[in-house]
């Protein structure tokens, strides 16, 4: 048995999964993507990771980043490392790729918000 | 030929000090003051409750108590000549049992012998004009010229209309030593290296006797007495229109209920000797006290009205009286120590008096007919009509966005707060001219604002934008840093 | 000053603000004007980089950047101004249609007054400061708010600070403790001085257990030391009184302290225009519209009550915009204004109930009531009662404080709102532990 808060939505259903298999025995959950929550969380937990990325030549020194789909949740301070190293010029548009595939996961790690490129002077 | 004109260091940039500076550069003199911090007004001044004081509580024939009287009557005229607040509040001072009202007795027998004017209320009057008085009160004195000013405010404007006026101001400046030649000083050593001066005027607050000490003189002592004290916001700033407070103790002034000029009520303060000469923590027994003596005077107070609390130390002179005299060790060596509470109150006239003092030893003043009294008036939008402001926008859009939501403050008030003589280095800097801060958000919204405008005007990265003096940097480095090892790889 | 007229004018363009603008232009109002101080909309979303957002309305689980970027895309095509850089400084009630309130704002292209038979207030909420705790000790830097560290670290670009210890559990806390982890500072724990977390159940797992960041629950901070900076704080458990006991101090060395102690609702301007304010939540004692005591005058989002989810937020922000936009045109009679109220209060074991009333009408959609418990508790019953009765609702397996309870209107009490009253009737909500 395992006690679990799910955190697909703010919801945040408190589970019991019982038997991992199959994700049978998931007690709590007021929707299916909560028993698919348990079943993951039982194997191989995984979140959406989120950051920011520095930009170069921007209106704002940093862009808010995501990954495009969930990558597993061991990776998520590994991928904040790589990160570090990536600086994007601007202009930077929403949803826009800024590195594909990171740490060979399959995920994209994409722009929340767009940075113009900084005005002259201030 | 005209002979050289004397040249004077002021030790300390409080207001003391800055009053010296400015009532010196009515004279032919040179005059450079020294500060050890960032900032000025950053020790006692700027930590006290901004009450200009009557004068009815120091005793008689002592020279805080005439030095006060003749200070509070000079603080209308000053803050015409400067542009800072200032209003006129009154202090009441509430009796809660006959003992009490004996002691208001005597209250007004010492008032009548420093020259102040007091008034006895009935419990009645007070209920009806304080409403939020304790309703135990059997009956109070009414003191009507004292008044209030917000203290940092005070000591900038005598500074910039001392440095419009000729004397230099050296912040960040650690007096080390200071050199002593045939008896009489000669300069003083800094952390910035030696200034030649004829005269050395000490007002170094609660540094004043090692200032002393370290000339050889060793006649005076000073001790510090720890205040602490809170600020309400500004939504309870109407509980009361006076200054209310508690009769005085042997301590101190006891227990006050101040209206700020800023809109918020003022606590305070403890009065606790045995500290440490720098020791500005606060205590949750310090606090517990205020609230619970505050509540004494005005019930109603809670503390979750709290935004802020903060402690000044205050140097207490060994004979409990201000000292204003030149040294009997040093010559040329002026002591202006012991300056407590109400030394905000008496600043204008220890300046004044100290000029008199320096005569009487000798020290040639010639009056400087070029001395400009007035300093600009400061640009304040919160306190303009609207068309007033409008006509200001359009000339200047930057004081059009507010940066400070709670206070109204605007870009165009802090750049030129930045850019102004004697300008802001720091966050703190920024609010003790402009308020930028100071409500009750305490700069949790405005602060990111205020450190990005101090970042591209002193041009220096967002991260090390200070919000007080050294080592209060807003961040450890620029994003990142944790990450990639090393700071500042910008 | 420039002077003009609308019909209704927005203060805030964050969530709130935005869809009740949007809203206020779908259903009609022709010149709708958000005004907001900030330089960018969105509120506080900007600097929200995390997920979790839109679920709910968009079934997608979006940024706060992303989420904030929809619903400005959406405003704007409705035909809403938004108005950045343009702060609000005062609401003067004016009384009805014929009597439209006045708001004066001040920008960098001016000032100017807008008059406008309706207002939507949604200035959102602020952090409590350090300066209301009052924590003993030197005044250093480095102590800020959760919300201050979110903006530098993910707006500002800097990073405040290497170690840091956070003092209080809510959402904003655990969210920026993570932050802070994932960029390679140390979060020695998040201190709480009651007996359960201020946050949401998912926050807690998804902050601070991912990445191994302690709770302490019944600890506070008691002091804070460092000369310029802060170098340090004093733990300790919290006595029965809720005071730090002494005898159970020990020093964390840290570079950093944030406070996440409490959200309140902004509402300095509707203080001061004399709109009625509830002293549970802090917001305008509003209906089930959004509308306030003072005619013409409505509010939304976190100004009202602060929200678990912002997909609560835009659709209580639609629904005050359309109120208010019907109230400029006209369409919502005089009547109801006038008519009758059922007041909730709150009673046992709820901290606040909103919204705080509704009026007695006919034909409207009941609505749902929103309500947080003081304590945790298990099986728990909400009671209605009021003057000659009272009903329960279904039985709650758990409260949390931390969370929103929301409840649908018994069927009794809805009776109670369709009977033929004359009168106001005042409701009071608790949870009882069986």
């Amino acid at each position: 048995m395992a006690d679990l808060v799910c955190v697909i939505c703010p919801g945040g259903c408190r589970l019991s999964a019982g038997d991992a298999i199959g994700g049978r025995g998931v007690a709590g959950a007021r929707c299916p993507r909560g028993m698919e929550f348990a079943r993951s969380e039982m194997g191989a937990p995984s979140r959406v990771f989120t950051g920011t990325v520095r930009v170069s030549g921007g209106a704002l020194p940093v862009v808010p980043v995501r990954t495009n789909k969930p990558i597993g949740r061991g990776l998520l301070s590994e991928c904040s490392r790589v990160l570090a190293g990536l600086t994007v010029s601007a202009p930077v548009g929403t949803g826009q790729v800024l590195l594909p595939d990171v740490l060979g996961t399959g995920a994209d790690v994409i722009a929340t918000c767009s940075v113009e490129a900084a005005r002259r002077g201030c | 030929m005209q002979p050289r004109k004397p040249s004077i260091v002021v030790v300390g940039g409080g207001v003391t000090g800055a009053a010296i500076a400015r009532e010196l550069t009515r004279y032919r003199v040179s005059v450079t003051v020294v500060e050890r911090e960032d900032d000025l007004a950053r020790g006692a001044s700027g930590a006290c409750g901004g009450v200009i004081h009557s004068g009815f509580d120091p005793a008689p024939g002592t020279l805080k108590a005439s030095l006060n009287v003749i200070g509070n009557s000079l603080y209308p005229k000053l803050a015409d000549e400067l542009g800072f607040a200032y209003r006129r509040t009154g202090t009441l001072i509430l009796a809660f049992d006959p003992d009490g009202v004996t002691r208001l007795e005597e209250i007004r027998g010492r008032a009548a012998r420093n020259g102040v004017e007091l008034e006895t209320w009935t419990r009645d009057r007070v209920i009806a004009l304080e409403p939020n008085a304790n309703p135990g009160v059997l009956q109070a004195v009414f003191a009507p010229s004292a008044g209030a000013v917000f203290p940092p405010e005070v000591v900038l404007a005598l500074a910039r209309s001392a440095a419009l006026n000729g004397a230099r101001f050296e912040l960040e400046t650690e007096v080390t030593g200071i050199a002593v030649n045939r008896g009489a000083v000669a300069g003083v050593e800094t952390t910035r290296g030696f200034i030649p001066a004829d005269i050395v005027v000490n007002a170094a607050g609660v540094d004043a006797a090692a200032v002393a000490a370290a000339a050889g003189d060793h006649t005076f002592s000073v001790r510090p007495r720890k205040g602490q004290q809170v600020i309400l916001d500004k939504r309870y700033g109407s509980i009361v229109a006076r200054h209310i407070m508690t009769l005085p103790t042997r301590m101190g002034k006891g227990i006050g209920v101040a209206p700020t000029v800023g809109g918020n009520i003022h606590l305070g303060s403890t009065a606790e000797d045995g500290v440490e000469p720098h020791d500005v923590t606060t205590t949750s027994a310090g606090l517990d006290w205020i609230f619970e003596n505050a509540k004494k005077l005005v019930p109603c107070i809670e503390r979750d009205w709290m935004i802020a609390s903060f402690a000044g130390v205050r140097a207490i002179s060994d004979t409990d009286d201000f000292i204003v005299r030149e040294s009997p060790a040093v010559e040329r060596l002026f002591n202006v120590a012991g300056i407590q509470s109400p030394g905000l109150s008496a600043a204008p006239a220890i300046a004044s008096h100290l000029v008199g003092v320096m005569v009487k030893a000798g020290v040639p003043l010639e009056p400087e007919p070029g001395f400009r009294a007035f300093l600009d008036p400061p640009i304040v939008t919160s306190r303009m009509s609207t068309s007033e402001w409008a006509r200001l926008v359009a000339g200047d859009p930057s004081f059009g966005r507010i940066v400070c939501r709670c206070e109204g403050v605007t870009e165009g008030e802090i750049v030129r707060a930045i850019e102004g003589p004697l300008g802001a280095r720091s966050i703190e800097g920024v609010k003790r001219r402009t308020r930028a801060g100071m409500g009750r958000c305490q700069g949790g919204f405005c602060g990111p604002r205020v450190a990005a405008i101090l970042s591209r005007r002193l041009g220096v990265p967002l991260w090390k934008v200070r919000r007080r003096g050294a080592g209060s940097e807003l961040g450890v480095g620029p994003a990142k840093c944790c990450l990639r090892g090393g700071v500042g790889a910008r | 000053m420039r002077r003009s007229r609308a019909d209704v004018v927005v203060i805030g363009a964050g969530p709130a603000g935005l869809a009740a603008a949007s809203a206020a232009r779908e259903v009609g109002a022709r010149r709708v004007v958000v005004l907001e101080r900030d330089e960018r909309a969105g509120g506080i979303l900007p600097q929200c980089v995390h997920t979790g957002f839109g679920l709910r309305r968009y079934g997608r689980d979006l940024a706060g950047p992303e989420y904030a970027g929809l619903e400005l895309a959406r405003a704007l095509k409705s035909g809403a101004e938004v108005r950045l850089d343009c702060c609000a400084l005062r609401l003067e009630p004016g009384g009805g249609v014929r009597r439209p309130n006045a708001v004066v704002a001040v920008s960098p292209a001016g000032l100017e007054e807008i008059r406008a038979p309706s207002v939507v207030l949604a200035m959102g909420c602020r952090e409590r400061p350090a300066g209301s705790l009052g924590i003993p000790g030197s005044r250093v830097a480095g102590v800020m708010t959760a919300g201050t560290a979110q903006r530098l670290i993910n707006i500002a670009g800097i990073m405040p600070g290497r170690k840091a210890v956070v003092l209080g559990s809510g959402d904003v806390g655990l969210i920026v403790a993570r932050r802070l982890a994932l960029e390679g500072a140390t979060v020695a724990g998040v201190f709480e001085a009651v007996a359960w977390a201020g946050g949401l159940p998912r926050n807690v797992s998804q902050c601070l257990c991912d990445f191994g960041i302690p709770l302490f629950l019944g600890h506070t901070v008691a002091e804070v030391h460092g000369r310029a900076r802060l170098e340090g704080v004093t733990v300790c458990e919290v006595g029965r009184d809720m005071r730090p006991v002494r005898s159970t101090a020990r020093e964390i060395a840290c570079d950093t302290l944030l406070l996440s102690v409490g959200l309140i609702p902004e509402n300095e301007l509707s203080r001061e225009a004399g709109v009625p304010i509830s002293p549970a939540t802090g917001g305008p004692l509003v209906d089930e519209c959004g509308a306030s005591l003072t005619p013409g005058v409505y509010a939304c989002g976190n100004a009202v009550y602060v929200h678990d989810f912002v997909d609560d937020v835009t659709t209580e922000g639609e629904i005050a915009g359309a109120a208010a936009a019907r109230f400029a045109l006209g369409e919502s009679g005089d009547r109801r204004r006038d008519g009758c109220k059922m007041f909730f209060r709150e009673g046992r074991n709820v901290r606040f109930v909103s919204p705080a009333f509704v009026r007695l009408g006919r034909g409207r959609a009941w609505p749902s009531l929103a309500l947080r418990s003081r304590r945790p508790a298990a099986n728990v019953t909400p009671v209605f009662r009021w003057e000659g009765g009272q009903c329960s609702g279904p039985d709650l397996e758990f409260v949390n404080p931390g969370e929103t309870i929301r409840l649908n209107l018994p069927v009794e009490v809805r009776g109670l709102i369709e009977s033929d009253t004359r009168r106001d009737v005042t409701v009071e909500v608790s949870l009882e532990s069986q």
